[in-house]
Parts: structure tokens; sequence; C-alpha cells
């Protein structure tokens, strides 16, 4: 009885295992049914780390009850947002019906236009389906055809940021023609009685002072940190990065793939005789231990964290302003550090690449059923008003609550503990939007902080700039950009290891011959090439 | 131990197989679900791996990609990093099991060797906790002990006179030491349990004999504790070698900076870097495979060598 118990149970046991198990299988069959009155959609959308899910923020609800539509979220922040795009466009199953602030490449839109898994939206584009979108489209003729694929269709809606000032050439340059402000510290200029340095060799005698004196006063001579900048790209060296410094010696290196351009030639930086000499003399540095031995490791938040602290213990630092890093009240014993001459007196800047457009923001799946509705959605964006409460918050987070007598809505008040930055950040909707230079002072005012910077810009590093020329924003073709696609990332891994290599340990002067060779056997000249056909195509164009 | 199995093994092959499963059908029934489950997921997505041969899409499949033989292992020995990465990958698991492969076991000695049973068990608990950080906070806490201002190793060496501090983060000589003295803090105590478990069963007649003839407590260690083990260490020997391709990535990832890669970057960060983030799913699946056969042809040697020198063996 009881040997007939324990098999009875045995059985029962393995059952209830088999069962579980096929149930587990079944719930995958679900599929999409065939509905052209859909009105819920799912989409996948990037978020920025400090923000909410996007299904809880008013403005969401406000733009889907306007369309009566429901809209189910999958919102991914940093860096599992490539990650998770990644599977979803190489899934092939169980796709959203768009993609939202996903950073979408040109690669991704136009492989994914080719096998069908995205669909083309240019026959949307109407006055009847995207009237907010029309209005810039006739006012900004030519953003349609920038964000149009090889193949002649638009897998991802435009995008439009002109934040920008005019110059006294004449000519419009944006926000991040210069994206690392290099600052120094005024007190301790002071406390070891020198002036501001006007050459890199100046600069080295300064840090050296900084470095061997307890200049913040807090009886430690140790803790001083004479120049701090962050290496790796991952950690946010766009604008933390040592670009600035390069200056002295013939390059600035701010564009992240090295691009660069004099005189409608197409080269890679990192493989330059100005670059290898940089690189060679900021060795000594290290070698004095005038840099930071953590800017190989740290990231944005450990950065600002030393900025921060109980003690100022930056004499020199890189950002893309001052306060964000040493906080309101430090940054008044910061300036801004010129443009310094190098050895041979001189100094040579030239800008990043700057584009106005973007494509990479919103993109239709074929697993959506009317994409017409879920067009006309998002079209809300495009909206001046709209828009700019989804780049910033809306109005009464961000935005002050009533508009002013000219009817443009300006920040509201921050309260103690509160900046800017995050204050957007918690509150931001991330997607297409529409920001154009002729907004401002119509529907709101320049944030702050972008006025301050578009000032700095022309009003200080402008006149060290030496060449305006930069690389503009191309269409490439689908064979180009397999090639670029495949070869640039390991190209870049390689010349970030080397550099941080060289910095560290030196021996540019016998391993230089060797690495170029080795980036031409990885295929540099391919990508350059490639960069350079689509130039030349841009140019054509223009001509015509 | 290994005698006692292959005399049963002999028994048992008398019957068919047939009539056997019909003898003990019990046994085979709850033996299924597992078979199942390895099956569904173990053998069936191995499918996935004809991706290796075939530059993969996801509209085409796993079937309708064209195929294109050998370009993505080509282009992984054709890179300049292959060789280091090889190399990297080998070294680290030979260290690790070097290192941390003998230390649980002398741990189990020890504390078997523990009189006091309530001290054992405490001083087993306290051993085992690390065990339970994950490896992310662990990496965090590593990163935090390291810094070079006010990181705790920073400070000790400065108090016994180091001059300037060491960015030991970012030292590739350092980083197989962090890594593998890391490894041994968190897991040595609690890949002690399948030592003491053995230890505990060892017949109590051969210690009291041993004392009897006055053998003493270094003398009976060496003697039965020792020899009890041997079956158990190179069984343990055998699956550590099983992994021995399959270093923790995640722990060489998070301690991964660009100063440290000429030791750090192992085949399986970069398989995550290719595939994961960059979407090349078909190259790093020749990766990855590659890396497996590796594996399979180690775990095949140690155990042929294993069942030559001591007669235990797995397969």
């Amino acid at each position: 009885m009881k040997k007939n118990m324990k098999k009875i149970t045995a059985m029962g046991l393995t059952a209830a295992m088999l069962l579980s198990l096929t149930a587990c299988g079944g719930s995958n069959g679900e599929t999409a049914s065939a509905d052209a009155e859909q009105t819920s959609f799912k989409i996948f959308a990037g978020i920025s780390a400090l923000s909410p899910d996007n299904s809880e923020k008013p403005l969401v609800k406000q733009l889907n009850e306007a369309m009566g539509v429901t809209i189910e979220w999958n919102c991914v922040s940093g860096d599992t947002l490539t990650e998770k795009k990644n599977l979803i466009l190489n899934a092939g199953n169980d796709l959203p019906d768009a993609l939202m602030a996903a950073s979408m490449t040109d690669s991704e839109l136009i492989t994914g236009g080719e096998s069908g898994l995205l669909i083309p939206l240019e026959d949307y584009i109407n006055e009847e389906t995207m009237p907010n979108l029309m209005k810039i489209v006739e006012k900004r003729p030519e953003m349609l055809a920038s964000c149009t694929m090889p193949d002649g269709h638009i897998y991802g809606l435009p995008g439009i940021s002109e934040m920008g000032f005019e110059y006294e050439d004449g000519n419009t340059y944006y926000i991040g023609a210069i994206p690392q402000f290099t600052a120094i510290n005024t007190d301790w200029l002071e406390a070891v009685n020198m002036e501001m340095p006007t050459t890199v060799d100046e600069l080295h005698d300064v840090l050296k002072a900084f470095k061997d004196n307890d200049v913040n006063g807090n009886g430690d001579p140790t803790d001083e940190i004479p120049m701090s900048f962050i290496f790796p790209e991952k950690n946010g060296a766009w604008c933390a990065g040592m670009s600035t410094f390069f200056a002295p010696f013939g390059c600035t290196d701010y564009q992240m793939d090295h691009r660069a351009i004099e005189n409608g030639e197409v080269y890679y930086q990192a493989a330059s005789e100005e670059y290898k000499n940089a690189i060679a003399y900021y060795h000594d540095w290290f070698e004095e231990g005038l840099i930071d031995i953590e800017v190989f490791s740290q990231d944005s938040s450990q950065y600002i964290a030393k900025g921060n602290g109980e003690d100022a213990r930056l004499g020199v630092f890189v950002w893309w302003e001052i306060p964000e890093v040493v906080g309101a009240e430090r940054a008044e014993s910061y300036e801004y550090l010129p443009i310094l001459d190098g050895p041979d007196g001189t100094h040579h800047v030239n800008l990043n690449e700057m584009g106005t457009t973007g494509h990479d923001t919103f993109s239709v799946t074929k697993a959506c059923k009317n994409p017409e509705l879920l067009l006309k959605w998002v079209d809300q964006r495009y909206d001046p008003i709209i828009s700019m409460q989804c780049i910033y918050g809306p109005i009464g987070t961000y935005w002050a609550e009533e508009p002013d007598e000219n009817g443009c809505y300006s920040m509201r008040e921050l309260e103690a503990n509160e900046t800017a930055g995050e204050l957007k950040s918690k509150s931001e909707w991330l997607g297409p939007s529409e920001q154009l230079a002729d907004d401002y002072g119509t529907y709101y005012y320049l944030e702050d902080r972008a006025q301050e910077r578009l000032d700095d810009l022309n009003n200080f590093w402008f006149e060290y700039v030496d060449s305006t020329e930069y690389y503009p924003s191309v269409v490439y073709t689908a064979e180009e950009i397999e090639v670029i696609n495949d070869k640039l990332s390991d190209i870049k891994a390689m010349t970030e290891e080397k550099t941080a290599h060289w910095l560290t340990e030196g021996g540019i002067e016998d391993e230089w011959e060797q690495y170029l060779a080795d980036l031409d056997s990885m295929g540099l000249q391919d990508v350059i090439g490639a960069w350079q056909a689509a130039y030349d195509r841009y140019q054509e164009a223009l001509a015509d | 131990m290994g005698k006692e199995r292959k005399s049963s093994a002999a028994v048992m092959s008398k019957e068919g197989l047939g009539r056997r499963i019909l003898k003990h059908w019990e046994f085979y029934l709850l033996l299924l679900p597992g078979i199942l489950l390895t099956i569904i997921f173990k053998y069936i997505p191995i499918y996935g791996v004809q991706i290796a041969f075939r530059d993969y899409n996801a509209m085409d499949g796993f079937f309708g990609s064209p195929w294109v033989g050998l370009k993505w292992f080509q282009r992984f020995f054709g890179s300049y990093n292959s060789v280091r990465m090889i190399r990297n990958t080998v070294l680290l698991s030979l260290y690790s099991i070097l290192w941390t492969f003998p230390i649980p076991i002398i741990l189990a000695l020890l504390i078997n060797q523990i009189k006091n049973k309530k001290f054992q068990r405490v001083s087993q608990t306290i051993l085992y906790a690390p065990h339970f950080i994950s490896v992310m906070i662990l990496c965090g806490m590593l990163r935090i002990f390291l810094s070079p201002y006010g990181g705790l190793v920073n400070v000790i060496a400065q108090a016994l006179g180091a001059t300037e501090p060491i960015s030991f983060i970012d030292s590739a000589s350092a980083f197989r030491t962090i890594y593998i003295a890391s490894s041994i803090w968190q897991d040595a105590g609690w890949g002690t349990i399948i030592y003491i478990a053995t230890l505990s069963s060892v017949d109590a007649t051969l210690h009291e004999a041993a004392k009897v003839d006055g053998a003493n407590t270094l003398q009976r260690i060496f003697h039965i504790d020792i020899p009890e083990l041997i079956p158990v260490i190179v069984i343990q020997l055998i699956m550590s070698f099983g992994n021995l391709m399959n270093v923790g990535f995640e722990k060489a990832f998070l301690l991964q900076t660009s100063l440290n890669k000429e030791t750090s970057e192992i085949i399986a960060t970069y398989v995550y870097e290719q595939g994961m983030l960059k979407a090349m799913y078909s190259f790093s699946t020749a990766v990855g495979l590659f890396n497996t056969v590796v594996n399979i042809i180690l775990l095949l040697v140690v155990n042929k060598v294993c069942k030559k020198l001591s007669n235990v063996s797995f397969i």
C-alpha cells in the first residue's frame, strides 16, 4: 500500500511537471490580429535614466486622449537600450508597432527597410495625416531630403533642433560646434601667484605648482588634481574629453569617429602627425603626475563628484559648462582656460560636426496595422508648444504656468537643490520634435544654459577657431554603410586602446608606424573612401 | 568508488535496455522530465549555431539567411586582437584554476578539524556569506577599494611608505590578480561545501584505528582525509576544466577599462560587444562556437588524463 502511494505521488508530480511545461510552450503562440481600426499600439521607447515610464507622463495621456489611442509602452534607458533594440530588430517576431527615441542608425533603417521590417513613411507625410510636420517642412524644405534613405524611402521621421548663433562671418553655427570647454581654477592661480597661461608650457608650470602646493588650503598638499578629463568614449568623453588640449599641436579631435575634413579632403584625425605629437607631449604630463590617473576609468558621475566635493580639488577640467561639475557656488572660482599656443607658437582649432536634423527617433514596423492613426498621433509632437513640452517638460513642471505678455513661456523658478539639467531629464519625453530658430521669442525663450553656452561660443571660443570647415550630415549608400559598419568599430577600439597606452606608458615614437600599418590592414582607407564618396556626392548635390 | 560503479554496471548490462526500463519504469518516469527539459532547452537550440556559417538577418531567419561558409572565422582569426584574446582567456582560466582550486580543499580540511561544533558552523557561515554578493556589487566594491584617491588599498600602501597612488584598476598587470584574488575571497568558502560533506561521511572507525596506532592529526589528514577526498577532487577538477574557456564574463567586463584591455579582453567580453551591442550575431556566434569547440577538446583531454592517473572519470 505504502509503495503504491509513493508511485502515485511520483506519477502525479511528473504529470504536473509535464503539464506546466506544455503550458509554458502555449503562451508563445500569440498572433497579432489584422485590424485596420487598430487604436492600441505597442511602442518600444528610449527614455532618460531619471525619467519615469512614458505611460505616467501627463503629456502622453493628453496626446492619447486627443487621438483616442492607447499605447502599451516598453521603455528602456541607458546602456540596455542598444541591446534591447538589437534583439527586437533581429528576433523577427513579437515586434512593437513603432520604435521611438531608440537611436536608430542609418544602417538599421536601411536594412530594416530593405527587409520589410520597417515600413516607408513618405506616403503618410502629407497635409491630412501630419499637418504639423508639413508646416515645418514648408519652412525647411530640405528637411525631408535629409531623412530620405538611398533607396528613396523615409523610414525614420525627421526631427529638427536649431540652437545656434550668427557669428560675425555671417554664418550660423550650432551649439555643438565646440563641445568641450576647458576651465581653470583662478583662486588657485592666485594662490600660486601665476598669470593665466597662454601656452602649453606655461600651463605645465601652473599645473606643477598646483600639484606641489596645498592650493585649496585644506592642509593636505596631495588631494589637488591638477588636471582631469574623461577618456573613454562610453564614459562621456564627448563633452569631457581632452581634444581641446590637442589644439596647440594642430588639431581638435572632437568628432567621436575621429573624422575631420580639410579643403574637402576627409581624413582620420587619430592617424595624423598632429595627433601623434599631442599624445607624445601629454605622456610627459602623466609621468609627472599632472593628470588625474583615473581619466581612463572614471565616468561622468565620479567626475562630477570630484568637482562637487567638500574642498575644491580640480585645477583644470573639461565639460560643456562650469557649474554642472563644480556647483553654482564654486563656479565663481573658475574661468574658461583659453586655447593655448603650442611649442611652435600656434594653435589650430577646427569645429565639431554639426547637424540640425536627425531621423533616428521614430520608425514604424510592419506589425502596425493602422500606421495612419499612429502617425496622426505622433504628428501632435510637431506642434511648437507640444514640442517644447516634450523636449524640456510640461507647462507647470518645467515651464511657468502662464506665458508672459509676449505670449512666451519661460522656465519656472528653480527651488533650492534643483538644477535645470536634472529637472529636464526627469520631465522630458524623448522622441521626434521640432525646435526652429524662430520658435525662440515666439513660443518660448531659449533655455538659459543654452543661451549662455551660445554666448560663450560667440564671444570667447570662436575667436580661436582656425577652420570652420566641417563634415556635414551626408547620406550614405547601403554599400558605404556596410563598409563603415563592418570596420569602423574595431578601428576606433584600437585607437582608443593604443592612445590610452601611449599616454600612460609612452612609446608612441616606436609604435606609430606599426599602428598606421595596422589601421590600414583593418580597412581604414576603405572607411575614409566611403566618407569621402558620400561627401563628394553631397557637394555635387549642393552645386546643382 | 570507481570499482563499485563498474561492477554494478556490469551486472546491469546483462539484461537489455527495454527489459530494464520495464522492470524499473518508475525511475525512468522520474527521469523523463529532466531529459525532456535538457532536450528542449539545451539540444534543440543548437540548430541556431548554423548562423555562424550564415550572414544572419531577421527576415530570412535561421534557415534562409545566405550561407557564407567560414567568413566569420576568417575574420576572427584575421583580426589584430584574436591571438591576444585567446591567450587572455586561457591564461585567466588556467591561473584561476591554479589558485582557486586548492584553497577550498585546504579550508575544508581545516574546518573539519574544528572540535567545537558551534564555532565550526559559525565560521562556515561567515565563509559562505561573500558568495551571495552579486558580481555587479563586488566589482563596485573593488573599484572603490582600489581607487587611487582614498581607496583602502592605496591608503594602506601610503601609510606603509608608498609615495604615489596607483590606479590598480587601470593596470593591465594587476588585472588577473584582482580578478582571481576577489574570486578566492568570494567563492572559496562556498567551494568547501562538497568537501566538508565528503569528510563528514568518512568512516569514524578509520580515525579511531589510526589514533590507536598513534597517528597524529597531520598524519590522519594525509593518510585518511585526503585519500577519501581524491575522487571528489578529480571530479571537481574535470568540471572546472569543463568551464575553462567560460570564465566569468560579467566580472571581466565590469572590471575592464581601456588601459587594462591588454589582459582583460577575453573571448566572452568580445562576443558580448560584437553580438549584443553591435548586433553582429553571426560573427559573435562564430567566435562563441570556436570557444566551445576548444573547451570540449580540453574537457576530453583532461577526462582522459584523470582516468589514466586515478581511475575516476566522467565520460
